[in-house]
């Protein structure tokens, strides 16, 4: 992966919605259930980024019909999704000792 | 009237022509093709639609086919136009990630400017081929035709092309100040091609009027 691109949140739910095989509108819909239908995801941003990550290696195309390909999350893929789960992991932890001291004071 | 053409598509930005392509749809005209500056109607009955136009290439199977999952059809395209339609009543926004969507309308922008390129460098090196054919064959019907039929057809094409590039250079611009990105080298890349562009353009032509006062000195 382009270690100087920072990963986007269309990103990261896309490789969190590859853990198992699927196609374009099916990320989409798993991506929304996942989020609890906070995060939309339309097919322009979607087809972008599938596109990229296909070419960093960080997702493969593992079937494909007339129509349609299915997508999956490559090894390398889940170390970087880890990687970036445990940077987000870290910024919650170190935002929630200012923000609960702050909340004390008031 | 069947048929309805539209010349104006270079001086709108893909917004502004998705917005005319609706009204089209709402008058009852149906697009059929587009060219890089021509958009052609066919009649048809009235219909609310919300069209969409991508800036780049004609899509491959499996971007039509992801689009059509969200209810966008696409229609028709060129070498710099996509233009796809959805008749519901709240499409699904085609992008929902500003940084994708900058990142996509700035490599629309490098494609427009790709092939103003090399549209324009076909038509120099026709022109330049002719005048070099002509020098060494003195073979004037050849030259003739080629230069005569070629040389309103690239001022034509420089002018369309570049309007176009320059639209897609601006949206590129515009949507990249909403989330703070720079397009200087954007900017810079459509302000090169285009001195080199003209630069080309003096030089050819220059030869080609030479090559013609060359041959009408021999006539007379």
């Amino acid at each position: 992966m382009n270690t100087s691109e920072p990963m986007t949140e269309a990103m990261y739910y896309i490789l969190l919605a590859l853990y198992s095989p699927k196609h374009g509108y099916a990320i989409m819909q798993e991506i929304e259930k996942i989020s609890g239908g906070r995060v939309k995801m339309g097919p322009g941003t979607l087809y972008g980024v599938l596109t990229r990550l296909v070419k960093n290696g960080l997702i493969e195309m593992v079937d494909s019909d007339s129509r349609r390909k299915i997508y999956k999350i490559t090894p390398e893929g889940e170390a970087v999704l880890k990687a970036e789960f445990e940077r987000l992991e870290k910024m919650v932890c170190d935002g929630k000792e200012i923000l609960a001291n702050k909340r004390q004071s008031l | 009237m069947k048929y309805d053409f539209t010349m104006t598509m270079a001086k709108l930005s893909a917004e502004e022509l998705a917005r005319r392509i609706e009204e089209k749809y709402a008058g009852g005209w149906e697009l059929y093709a587009v060219s890089y500056d021509c958009a052609s109607f066919i009649r048809s009955t009235p219909k609310k639609i919300t069209a969409y136009v991508e800036l780049g290439g004609s899509p491959d199977d499996e971007k039509k086919s992801l689009y059509k999952d969200f209810g966008w059809e696409y229609v028709t395209g060129s070498a710099l136009y996509s233009v796809y339609i959805n008749d519901s009543d709240s499409p699904y926004p085609v992008h929902t990630d500003l940084t994708e969507a900058v990142r996509s309308t700035v490599q629309g922008a490098y494609s427009s400017i790709g092939i103003f390129l090399s549209f324009f460098l076909c038509f120099m090196l026709i022109n330049l081929g002719s005048a070099f054919y002509y020098f060494c064959r003195q073979s004037l019907g050849f030259f003739a035709s080629l230069v005569i039929f070629d040389i309103p057809y690239l001022l034509y094409s420089f002018y369309y092309i570049a309007r176009i590039a320059k639209a897609s250079v601006n949206a590129a611009s515009e949507l990249s100040e909403k989330c703070g990105q720079s397009t200087e080298r954007l900017q810079r890349f459509y302000k090169l091609s285009i001195i080199l562009s003209v630069c080309f353009l003096i030089i050819t032509e220059v030869i080609c009027v030479w090559a013609v006062c060359s041959v009408l000195s021999e006539i007379i």
